[in-house]
């Protein structure tokens, strides 16, 4: 898909970024806990995931669909290194998913509002899923 | 009838033989007018005379008309004039002589004569031993039996007193009483002191003192009937000195008797107390040069009055040393304490005759003296050490697995010439450690020295740890030749059960997270039984691994007293209680064994929704997690660069 021209952006992302990160130091800790993984984490991780990653990959020349898979394997790769194993298996998928729709749409609030939705989801649907992921955690720690 | 025996006092003033043989005549006189009498009593009376002495004895002589005395002696002694009795000898004890205006009643038997005497002089001693003592037959001789040769009393200190005891007796077969006289004489007579008195006999008081006499020097004279004795107690009051040394004193008794002989004298000592070595020699006899050989002991004794400084113990000849247990000045050996010194002797040369001295001195200049050590050696030949009874193996027969059997035992003996010392007792082949050597009273040991003669035991048991052949080896090392080598061997049966003891019954990990892993928890598995241990499999149930322990992954086998270690660890998957249960499969008596594992999977899981960080790359921490603001970091930088980007192309 070609790239489409676009006028210069504007500051409004990064003052966004920066006030949200004001406000997560400023609020207590269970708040903010939930700032970090409802706003805060979905605007930062798209904005170095999408607009660094995956649109770097098609500046290079990287075919679009391989970009898609590459910049949601580095997704997961970064929540498995630093989080769990079974967290990266949990966001490989729905980061596919954003990943397409940042290719078909090159803007980043639809993916920031939709890692944001998944995020809820993931942490209201945890209870059940958690369970069968276990599996991978023991499998690794068997190794 | 009663006849009194009243001298009176014109008659005992007679100084005239006529006049005393008037009144014992007269005396005599009446006796014999009992003669007729079937038993009459003769009481004496004293009635002297203010002034007068009085006489000390009465005696009644009866004895048969043939034969109880001796020809009248020569000059007439008025005793004899009692001279018409018939059956018997009487001479009344001294403890029974009568005081001033004492009676004193005996009765006699009858066809009997009495002799009444107050006073004896020398004169009517002699002619009343011979009266008494001379030989009326041939075989009635009065002898000293046995002839007392010496009398050594007990060794004394300083200031101390000793007494001893010589019995002065003569067979029953003698016919006529002995009279004997006692006198100490010599250098040292002066610190003994003589007495008398009865030794029990046949028929009563034995040791009579017939005669007291008043008139000058001791003329005390001793009466023996045969078969009795009599006893005189010599004793030695030995004087005060302060220092030790004393030379023994000795002192001669002699005997005046009425045997064939007449006179004899015995050698009466009394030894000081003074420190003593005993023995005085020490005879080593032939032994083998270079040869090991038990030491002598001698024994220093502190026999005398003060502590023994002992200034040194020394020994000298080829091929002697000693040790000892005594103590050297500045130290002292208390009075009646003593110590060994033990005196060896290795030959040195064969045949030639090798003397010695121990030498002992002390603060009591040449006491307590020194000791001769003589020896000699031959030929040097190494001491042979035998089993003794012979033994060829020590086969334990059938012996349960596991099980201790009773001991075996094999006797070393060592035949000699010389000691031998063990250097090892060593059990040898790939099962020895099966057989085992027990320890105990006369069970031998390394280092033990055996003299020739000595011996000890060895004593084996055997602990198969399986069934079969089982055999090993046992080799006894000295300095010697031998003993062979004994073969050990037994075979094991099956015993008791192999058993299988786990560590713990249960073993609880406590609240876990979910998903997460304990730290993992040793359990022993102990192979307590009698035999060999083989475990088949072992698993788990329930939410728990095994990780790395010491127990082979199985099958594998545990030897009894062994064990190995199996780590396990406790991953919930849910939250809540999570029972489990390890099971081994093995050999062992009851089947499998089962422990109980227990813990709790906690219900904060991995990352959740009320978990800090939640489903993000930033971790627990949140907003102070520094993977979140290197994130935001990034995410500042591309947008930079966008914006720097899109500047450029516009």
């Amino acid at each position: 898909m070609p790239l489409r021209a676009r006028t210069v952006p504007s500051a409004a992302p990064l003052w966004a970024l920066a006030a949200l990160a004001l406000l997560a130091c400023l609020l207590p800790g269970g708040s903010s806990a939930w700032l970090v993984t409802l706003a805060i984490a979905p605007l930062v991780e798209e904005v170095v995931f999408r607009h660094g990653v995956q649109a770097g990959l098609l500046r290079l020349g990287v075919g679009g669909a391989a970009a898609v898979v590459a910049t949601a394997a580095l997704f997961a790769l970064a929540h498995g290194l630093n989080r769990s194993w079974a967290l990266a298996a949990a966001v490989f998928v729905p980061a596919l998913l954003i990943g397409a729709v940042y290719h078909r749409q090159r803007r980043l609030a639809g993916c920031v509002g939709l890692h944001a939705g998944f995020n809820a989801i993931l942490l209201l649907t945890w209870p059940l899923a958690a369970p069968h992921l276990v599996g991978l955690e023991i499998w690794r720690l068997m190794r | 009838m009663t006849p009194h025996c009243s001298p009176r006092p014109a008659e005992r003033r007679s100084a005239t033989p006529a006049g005393r043989w008037r009144a014992v005549h007269r005396a005599l006189s009446a006796a014999a007018l009992l003669v007729a009498a079937p038993a009459f009593a003769v009481i004496c009376t004293n009635a002297p005379a203010a002034g007068q002495t009085l006489g000390e004895k009465c005696y009644v002589d009866s004895c048969s008309a043939a034969g109880c005395h001796g020809p009248v002696p020569s000059p007439v002694s008025p005793i004899n004039s009692a001279d018409n009795a018939t059956s018997r000898t009487e001479i009344l004890p001294w403890g029974a002589h009568w005081a001033p205006g004492n009676q004193h009643a005996f009765t006699k038997a009858p066809s009997s004569m009495a002799g009444f005497r107050n006073l004896f002089n020398a004169t009517d001693l002699a002619a009343l031993a011979q009266y008494l003592g001379s030989q009326r037959d041939g075989n009635a001789a009065t002898s000293i039996d046995p002839p007392p040769a010496s009398l050594t009393l007990a060794p004394t200190a300083p200031g101390e007193r000793a007494s001893g005891d010589l019995l002065i007796g003569q067979p029953a077969s003698r016919g006529w009483s002995l009279l004997f006289k006692a006198q100490l004489t010599g250098p040292g007579a002066a610190a003994f002191t003589l007495a008398a008195s009865d030794a029990s006999g046949a028929d009563g008081a034995a040791c009579l003192r017939i005669v007291r006499n008043l008139d000058g020097a001791d003329q005390t004279w001793y009466a023996v009937r045969p078969g009795a004795a009599c006893r005189l107690q010599l004793a030695y009051q030995r004087p005060a000195a302060p220092t030790q040394g004393l030379a023994a004193a000795s002192a001669t008794l002699s005997l005046q008797h009425n045997t064939s002989t007449g006179s004899s004298s015995v050698t009466v000592s009394a030894p000081a107390k003074v420190p003593t070595l005993n023995p005085q020699t020490l005879a080593f006899g032939t032994q083998t040069v270079g040869g090991l050989f038990p030491s002598r002991p001698v024994a220093l004794t502190n026999s005398g009055s003060d502590p023994l400084l002992l200034a040194g113990i020394v020994v000298s000849g080829a091929g002697y040393s000693r040790s000892h247990d005594c103590p050297l000045a500045p130290a002292t050996l208390a009075v009646g304490a003593g110590c060994t010194i033990a005196v060896s002797f290795i030959a040195q040369a064969i045949g030639a005759n090798a003397d010695g001295l121990l030498t002992v001195t002390s603060s009591a200049a040449a006491l307590p003296g020194a000791v001769v050590l003589t020896g000699s050696g031959s030929t040097q030949t190494p001491p042979t050490l035998v089993w003794s009874p012979p033994v060829t193996r020590l086969d334990f027969g059938n012996a349960g697995a596991g099980l201790e059997s009773a001991p075996l035992s094999a006797n070393l003996v060592n035949n000699g010439p010389g000691g031998a010392r063990i250097s090892a007792i060593a059990k040898t082949g790939s099962e020895a450690d099966e057989f085992a050597l027990p320890a105990g009273a006369g069970v031998c040991v390394v280092g033990q020295l055996l003299f020739a003669g000595q011996g000890c035991r060895v004593d084996v048991t055997v602990k198969p740890v399986d069934t079969g052949a089982r055999s090993a080896s046992l080799a006894v090392d000295t300095g010697g030749v031998g003993p062979p080598t004994l073969p050990l061997s037994a075979t094991g049966v099956p015993g008791i059960a192999p058993r299988l003891a786990p560590g713990a019954a249960a073993v609880a990990f406590g609240v876990i997270d979910v998903a997460a892993v304990s730290v993992a928890q040793p359990l022993l598995l102990s192979s307590t039984g009698s035999t060999t241990l083989h475990v088949a499999s072992w698993s788990l149930a329930g939410p728990y691994l095994s990780r790395d322990g010491s127990c082979p992954p199985p099958p594998f086998s545990l030897r009894p007293g062994t064990g190995c270690t199996l780590a396990l660890a406790f991953a919930p998957t849910t939250a809540g209680p999570a029972p489990g249960t390890l099971t081994v499969q093995s050999d062992a008596a009851g089947g499998a064994s089962m422990v109980a594992l227990s813990g709790t999977g906690a219900a904060t899981p991995l990352p959740g929704p009320l978990q800090v960080g939640g489903c993000t790359i930033a971790g627990e921490a949140g907003a102070a997690d520094p993977t979140l603001w290197l994130l935001v970091a990034l995410a500042g930088a591309v947008l930079a660069l966008r914006r720097r980007g899109r500047r450029r192309s516009a």
